[in-house]
Formats: C-alpha cells, sequence, structure tokens
C-alpha cells in the first residue's frame, strides 16, 4: 500500500445522515411492533382433546385510517381472493360505563388466526387500559406466547393517549402444528385502572398490583370450524450439498402468506461471508430470495402474490455477485432443491 | 430490553447505520428500506440477545444481512414509506465512495466495518463470521484494489 493510500480520510466517501433516513428510523421505531405482528406474530394453540391458544393484545394502536382487517394483513400487496372469502364477520361488542370493546372480524387461515377489534373510551378520566393475552378455549394450561415475551402486546395504554378515544388493531396468533380445523373459542379479557405506574410495568399478570381496577369486560366470540389448512411441509426435509447442508424445518402456504425456514450448516467457512443466497420458487416463478437470518438460519416471507396454493417449491441456491448493476446471481447448477407440500 | 431502551440504543447508533447501508447498497431508498427491515427484525429477535452491551454489534450484523439480500433487488422492507427520497447529499470525496461501492461485497464489508467504522479485526470477525486471518487478508485485497482505482482515477 503507497503512503497515499494510509492518508485515506475514508470519512469523506460518506455524506452526512439525510433527514428522512433519521426520520425511517423514528418511525420505524414508533410501529416496530405493529410490523412484527403483521409479519410473524406467534399464537401458540393447541387443539387435541381441547384448544388453548395464545395471542398478544397489540397494545398499539393502528391508524384508524387503515381499512378493516384485510387492510392491516395485506400492506404490501393486493389481498388474494382467498384471504377475502375467508374473512369471517363478529360484530360483537361488550359495553361497560367507561368503555367498550368491539371484535370486529377475523380470519383464520389453517395457520393463523387474525382478529380485528376496537376499543372506544366512554370517559373522560385518564385511566390505564390493560389487557390479557387472547385465549383460544376450551383452555387446557396456560397462556404461551413462544416468540414476544416481554413485548408491546401485553403493556397498558393511557386513554388520554387515544385518538378520539379510540384505539383499534389486529391481533395475529399462529396456530399450532396439530390444529385441523375444529371450532373454538376466543376471549378477551380487558380492564381499566387508575394507576400511576409507567405503562411498561402495567402488564396483565400484574393487574391486582397496578392500582385500582374500576372496570372490567371481557368478550367471547366463536371461531368457525373447517378452516382451510393451507399446505404444509409434513417432516423436516435435509439436502447435503458440497459447500452446505439445508434442511427444511417448516414451510406453510396458506391464502394469506408463506412461510419457510431453514437450518444451514457451511462446509466451506468462507462462504458464511455471504457469497451463498437461495432463491424461491413457487409454482414455476422466481418468488424472490430468502432471507439470511444469520449465517445459521435462512427465512423466506411472502405476502400472498404467488397465486394459488403450490404442491411444492424449489430452492435455487446460487453464488451472488456485486457490480456497478447491481446484484448478479448465478444459480449453482444441478443443486436446487425440490420441496413438496402437503 | 424494553420499547424506550431499544429505542434509545438504536438512536445513538443511527449514524453508524446509515454509513454502512450507504456503503453497501446503491442508493438511499434501498438505504431506508434496509434500516427498516433490520430494526423490525432486530426488535423481533431481541430476546435471543444475552448480552445487552452487544445490541449494536448484534443490530449491524443485521442490517448487514438486510443489505445483503437488498442487493438482490427484490426484498422491499415493510412499510407505508414513499419509494423515492428526496435527493442525496454528495459526499465529500465521491471518487472515494465509487470505488468503494465497486468492491466486491466481500471485500467492501471488512472495509467498512474497519477503516469507516474503526471495529477491530477481531470485531470485524465476529461480525462477518469469518476467521480473523481471513479478515485481514481481504482488508489488505480491498485496499490494494482501492488503491489501483483511485490512482486510476488520478
Amino acid at each position: 500500500m503507497s503512503k497515499a493510500m494510509k492518508k485515506i480520510d475514508y470519512a469523506g466517501a460518506v455524506p452526512p445522515m439525510p433527514e428522512h433516513f433519521l426520520k425511517t428510523i423514528e418511525h420505524t421505531l414508533k410501529e416496530a411492533e405493529t410490523m412484527r405482528l403483521k409479519k410473524r406474530a406467534k399464537l401458540t394453540a393447541s387443539l387435541a382433546a381441547a384448544l388453548t391458544a395464545a395471542l398478544l393484545l397489540a397494545g398499539i394502536a393502528y391508524a384508524a385510517a387503515r381499512s378493516g382487517l384485510i387492510g392491516r394483513i395485506f400492506t404490501r400487496s393486493a389481498p388474494s381472493s382467498e384471504a377475502r372469502e375467508m374473512v369471517r364477520p363478529v360484530n360483537k361488542t361488550a359495553t361497560g360505563e367507561r368503555f367498550a370493546f368491539t371484535v370486529n372480524d377475523y380470519l383464520i387461515d389453517g395457520s393463523d388466526l387474525y382478529v380485528d377489534w376496537t376499543v372506544q373510551s366512554l370517559t373522560d378520566e385518564d385511566l390505564m387500559l390493560v389487557a390479557s393475552p387472547m385465549q383460544a378455549s376450551p383452555e387446557t394450561g396456560g397462556l404461551s406466547d413462544p416468540i414476544a415475551p416481554g413485548s408491546l402486546g401485553g403493556q397498558g395504554v393511557r386513554l388520554s393517549e387515544l385518538k378520539d378515544g379510540v384505539l383499534s388493531g389486529m391481533n395475529e396468533g399462529h396456530l399450532s402444528q396439530d390444529y385441523s380445523g375444529q371450532p373454538f373459542e376466543v376471549r378477551f379479557q380487558l380492564a381499566l385502572v387508575r394507576t400511576s405506574v409507567p405503562a411498561e410495568q402495567t402488564v396483565w399478570e400484574n393487574l391486582d398490583s397496578l392500582g385500582e381496577v374500576v372496570e372490567r369486560i371481557e368478550l367471547s366470540f366463536p371461531v368457525e370450524g373447517g378452516a382451510p389448512q393451507g399446505k404444509r411441509l409434513t417432516e423436516p426435509v435435509s439436502f447435503n450439498r458440497e459447500d452446505f447442508a439445508l434442511t427444511v424445518t417448516e414451510a406453510c402456504f396458506t391464502g394469506v402468506n408463506a412461510q419457510i425456514k431453514c437450518e444451514l450448516k457451511w462446509g466451506a467457512p468462507e462462504l458464511a461471508g455471504g457469497d451463498l443466497m437461495f432463491q424461491i420458487w413457487i409454482g414455476g416463478q422466481d418468488s424472490g430470495m430468502a432471507s439470511m437470518q444469520d449465517d445459521s438460519s435462512v427465512e423466506f416471507w411472502s405476502e400472498g402474490g404467488y397465486g394459488g396454493l403450490p404442491d411444492e417449491f424449489t430452492i435455487v441456491p446460487g453464488m451472488v455477485e456485486y457490480t456497478d448493476q447491481g446484484m448478479r446471481f448465478t444459480p449453482l447448477e444441478g443443486q436446487q432443491m425440490a420441496v413438496r407440500l402437503s | 430490553m424494553d420499547e424506550r431502551e431499544f429505542s434509545e440504543r438504536v438512536m445513538r447508533c443511527a449514524q453508524r447505520l446509515w454509513r454502512i447501508a450507504y456503503l453497501i447498497l446503491r442508493n438511499e431508498s434501498e438505504c431506508d428500506d434496509a434500516v427498516q427491515e433490520a430494526l423490525i427484525r432486530a426488535w423481533t429477535h431481541r430476546g435471543r440477545l444475552k448480552h445487552p452491551e452487544w445490541f449494536e454489534t448484534y443490530l449491524v450484523r443485521i442490517l448487514i444481512n438486510v443489505s445483503r439480500t437488498m442487493l438482490r433487488g427484490r426484498s422491499r422492507a415493510a412499510g407505508e414509506l414513499p419509494d423515492s427520497v428526496p435527493a442525496p447529499a454528495q459526499p465529500q470525496n465521491p471518487e472515494l465512495r465509487d470505488a468503494i461501492r465497486g468492491l466486491e461485497l466481500k471485500l467492501r464489508l471488512p472495509l467498512i466495518l474497519h477503516h469507516i467504522e474503526g471495529y477491530s479485526i477481531e470485531e470485524c470477525a465476529a461480525l462477518l463470521k469469518l476467521p480473523p486471518s481471513t479478515v485481514k487478508w481481504r482488508l489488505h485485497t480491498a485496499r490494494k484494489k482501492l488503491g489501483e482505482v483511485l490512482k486510476e482515477e488520478q
């Protein structure tokens, strides 16, 4: 390296951070939980002799202008006709003296349950609204939410912070693998508490110690049986290649979305630097790149847009090269991996 | 880690996120998308972070992974942000930026992390999951190629 090179001021290669970038960060921080729930909130439901599900009540209000359940689910693409047909109206309200809670409608696609709800404040008093995780019954055990411990979902919301006294949103939960379409009942529990405890401490589990509970509301509604089950991977499938071994651990296609999860083991450590990537083909079409969560896990998530429910999908490994024109993906010949769904 | 702490920590490293995204990706719109996707992913999986003091490293690693995918040009982040953003300000040394962006990603990443972000060789190795010796070799190659490109331009 020349002496001139040593004097390079690398900082000169980057302009100051623009305002829009900072705004993007601020916007995302504000909406992170909402966006997370849209993509992958999990409900664990066990339906064998009975079913227990756990749902988070998202403590984040969605913009009131959003158009119903379908609009909340499909944020990036046009809703599929299958999804529209799966929406079931509920329009059930539990009204107390100080607030009312309405479940507007729900959608169950065999993999996830989405519930659209609204809370309306009927008081000027600044009380804390606290909600339980949502349960599916009949109950057989405790609630669980394996993906979001300590998330925003359980936190309280001050009525004074609600826009026009209304909080509306959507709960999304993931059904257990063994759910096979039985009907079940879903229950919400909400309470208003007179408390000065900060919102982050006001979780349902601490309800009795938060202050004076001035009102409680419960609302249950039935979820119809016979929900479509989508297409799934019945058991993990592994592929051994020269430089890596890929195990598809989960795959589920519904009328709403497609999710694929894989585990990756490297035979050549230097490849973990990022030159190998995976393309997903669904229904004979390139449906995008799987996302490297880290060097040992790969995930693919698609919000509909693949048309119908496929019988199989194909994972195409390839090497990437980065050029001035962008990235060039070169498939590794003969190393495609076809995965059957049932 | 609660929302407040998460937000504070993210805001503290916003400049770093910007620089890394800017030099990996092709345009500023992609930088916005990448940071948005990275933050959602970091928030979703924050429970996996056993050592909170490594938060920044954790976030940078996610951003790098997201940016790699973004380079494919297909994976748009969730959200309702506009696709277009205001025209970017030029860096002080646009030739250097172009030269860095012109490097292969496997060379570019160690260079960004080490020379611009100040991570040590060991930290770069941990971030990129590479042996330190590989990081050193890639840095050496990156500097050499950069030198050649800049020399040609002079």
